[in-house]
């Protein structure tokens, strides 16, 4: 874990004011952000009779929650409990320390081999989620339904006493457009309950007193002029993370990333706001890893989607090589290390890009239009597929779409690269007769049939992943490359959303929910809806810290 | 692309002729365009009920930028701008990619 202050990239907050500031307008509570992190924290905030202001830096409000699938992961939850469904504490613990700490899990230790602050973040997770979903529910903000169809990514594991039932999605929602539902919600009720809500407002400083205390912000509008806000009680970040910030990403992340499906506005605010404050930082090198189609995420394609589901059976994906490395249906933040594999003779990341290919079978019975599933439907846009009638032909013109993008990305296919092709498509092939991939075990864990996507119906065969490649064109491919849905490193709070600096003290006014701060989870993706869940969560608990601040001296 | 289009409407709208649909359909030549018409895209029933078949004119973009929760209950576009300049600003780049 990395800890300390981004040195190289500070810019001048607001200094220190020498007599009493002047402020365009005054509020209890000021939140950047308006994802399910800035709203669900201004509407618990205002719940307990703050005043309370969002800001959000884009035009529109919802951030990344707007393009999510909108499902939040809430251990023990009121719906479990009412469908009957355990969720013990001890097992709950042991499920996210031993996907959250792999090198020193340790069941039989009272702390399972978390650190202090992951293991006490997992338990104020486990406490308090259940009542945060109620609270918003009850209110109006988030009404939910209980899809218990949904499994965990890690349902397989004997930790996981409750592997269906943890997800909540709002209600009314498909799975893959329940962020534009929470949004709705939450922002009309925000609205209804008379909270302000300003867009195109971006918080670039912050406002401190002679104490050091956060006493407001400097907040840019879309016409240029700056507004200086007071908050009474507490600045509350929930701006997101960095994946838009091309330099940030190399100098965190470990792995190269091409970009991402979060919020265009998401470009690590809070990580140039906060430095001059000496936060303390951490998880920095991890992010929510999704495989993203390469030539959307390189035209910076707002409407992006990760590719969450990888559909088609008569599918295999392979690297510069020709060889398959992977298995395809493996989970999205799991499958996109494999693009991380390094070969040190070669001084080269083999897998830097992988090549998805398809034949007409799957085109025909497996596109989809949405998941960010890259075999769509006819009428939708296929620009990113590269199609041969042979597949002589599709290296080929797979050779010539790379060579477009040669400056951005240093990758060819490997001279060897169509004979190897047929190789592994022939190996494959006996995998997919036999319902049995020996090389990666493709289709053998719940979540793996979970995102299979469509097939084409009344087929029987052994395995529902795997379908034998044609040797009859025409063929399909696109080119993949591994990106974020959002990071999720940045300061460090303590377990009440409270901004910790290097020393592990609380800046007093200043809060952090959502991927603009430390996420305790690491490098793991516990299931669907783990990164809105902790972010409902945290908001609830932020929210009920901070409504006990004390009204800091402004004249101080 | 002024900076107010992109930040309003670019992380769910394309605007190219032709290009993909996002969370949201192609904006491209929206004014004069039949509502909830995008090929290929699937819209919620709140917008469909209110403005199927509908217009897109200025007037009517203006009001849907004001708050497409009033004019479309049930929409799963959450878009509100309070200050008529900046919708103008907005609803003015749309007339204007018609004209070119």
């Amino acid at each position: 874990m990395t800890a300390g202050t981004l040195g190289a990239m500070v810019r001048p907050a607001a200094a220190a004011p020498t007599s009493a500031p002047r402020f365009d307008a005054e509020y209890d509570v000021v939140v950047c952000g308006s994802g399910m992190a800035g709203l669900g924290t201004a509407l618990f905030s205002r719940w307990q009779g703050n005043e309370v202001v969002v800001l959000e830096k884009a035009g529109s409000v919802g951030g990344t929650t707007a393009k999510s699938g909108g499902w939040y992961w809430m251990p023990n939850n009121a719906a479990m409990k009412k469908a009957g469904i355990a969720d013990p504490k001890p097992d709950f613990m042991k499920l996210v320390a031993r996907l959250s700490a792999p090198l020193t899990y340790s069941p039989s230790s009272a702390k399972l081999g978390l650190s202090d602050w992951q293991y006490d973040m997992f338990e104020a997770f486990y406490e308090s989620a259940g009542t945060a979903a109620e609270l918003l529910s009850d209110k109006g903000a988030l009404p939910y339904q209980h899809p218990t169809e949904i499994v965990d990514y890690w349902a397989e594991l004997p930790e996981n006493k409750a592997p269906k039932g943890r997800v909540l999605m709002p209600l009314g929602a498909e799975p893959y457009n329940g962020g534009q539902f929470a949004i709705r919600t939450l922002s009309s009720a925000a609205r209804r309950d008379g909270i302000a809500i300003k867009t195109s407002h971006r918080v670039q400083g912050l406002i401190r007193n002679a104490r050091g205390e956060v006493i407001g912000v400097e907040a840019t509008t879309a016409e240029g002029s700056v507004l200086r806000l007071r908050a009474k009680k507490a600045v509350v970040f929930a701006s997101g993370g960095f994946t838009h910030d091309a330099q940030l990403r190399r100098d965190f992340l470990g792995g190269s990333v091409v970009g991402g499906c979060a919020a265009p506005s998401n470009e690590g605010d809070f990580l140039r706001v906060s430095s001059p404050l000496g936060v303390q930082l951490a998880n920095m090198n991890h992010a929510w890893n999704c495989p993203v189609v390469l030539e959307k995420a390189l035209a910076r394609d707002g409407s992006l989607w990760g590719t969450f589901s990888a559909s088609g059976d008569s599918m295999i994906y392979v690297n510069k090589y020709g060889r398959r490395v992977v298995n395809e249906k493996l989970q999205y933040n799991e499958i996109t290390r494999a693009f991380w594999a390094w070969d040190g003779p070669r001084q080269e990341f083999p897998n830097q890009l992988l090549v998805a290919v398809w034949d007409q079978q799957a085109q025909d019975h497996c596109a989809q239009p949405n998941y960010g599933s890259f075999i769509v439907p006819p009428g939708n846009n296929d620009g990113h597929v590269i199609k041969g009638a042979t597949r002589a032909e599709l290296t080929k013109n797979i050779a010539a779409r790379l060579a477009q993008y040669r400056e951005q990305v240093n990758f060819s296919l490997a001279p060897d690269f169509q004979q190897n092709l047929e190789e592994t498509i022939q190996r494959f092939n006996g995998f997919a007769h036999a319902g049995k991939d020996l090389d990666f075990h493709r289709g053998e864990r719940p979540v793996e049939l979970m995102f299979n996507g469509p097939n084409k119906a009344g087929s029987d065969k052994k395995n529902s992943t795997m379908s034998p490649l044609s040797d009859q064109g025409p063929f399909y491919a696109t080119l993949i490359a591994p990106g974020t849905l959002d990071t999720k490193g940045g300061p460090r709070t303590d377990t009440h959303g409270r901004v910790l600096d290097v020393a592990g003290k609380p800046i007093a006014g200043l809060y952090g929910v959502g991927n603009c701060v430390a996420s305790a989870s690491g490098p793991a993706y516990w299931a669907g809806g783990a990164t809105l869940g902790p972010i409902v969560t945290f908001a609830y608990r932020a929210a009920n810290a901070l409504h006990k601040e004390v009204v800091k001296d402004a004249s101080a | 692309m002024p900076a107010l289009v992109k930040s309003s409407c670019a992380s769910c709208h394309t605007f190219a002729k032709g290009e993909a649909n996002g969370q949201g359909p192609n904006l491209f030549g929206l004014i004069g365009r039949t509502a909830g018409s995008a090929p290929g895209f699937a819209y919620s029933t709140g917008l469909t009920k209110a403005l199927g078949g509908k217009t897109w004119s200025k007037e009517l973009l203006d009001a849907w930028l004001t708050d497409t929760e009033r004019v479309a209950p049930g929409s799963l576009m959450t878009f509100f701008l309070d200050d008529a300049k900046s919708r103008q600003a907005i609803v003015d780049y749309f007339a204007g990619q018609q004209a070119r």
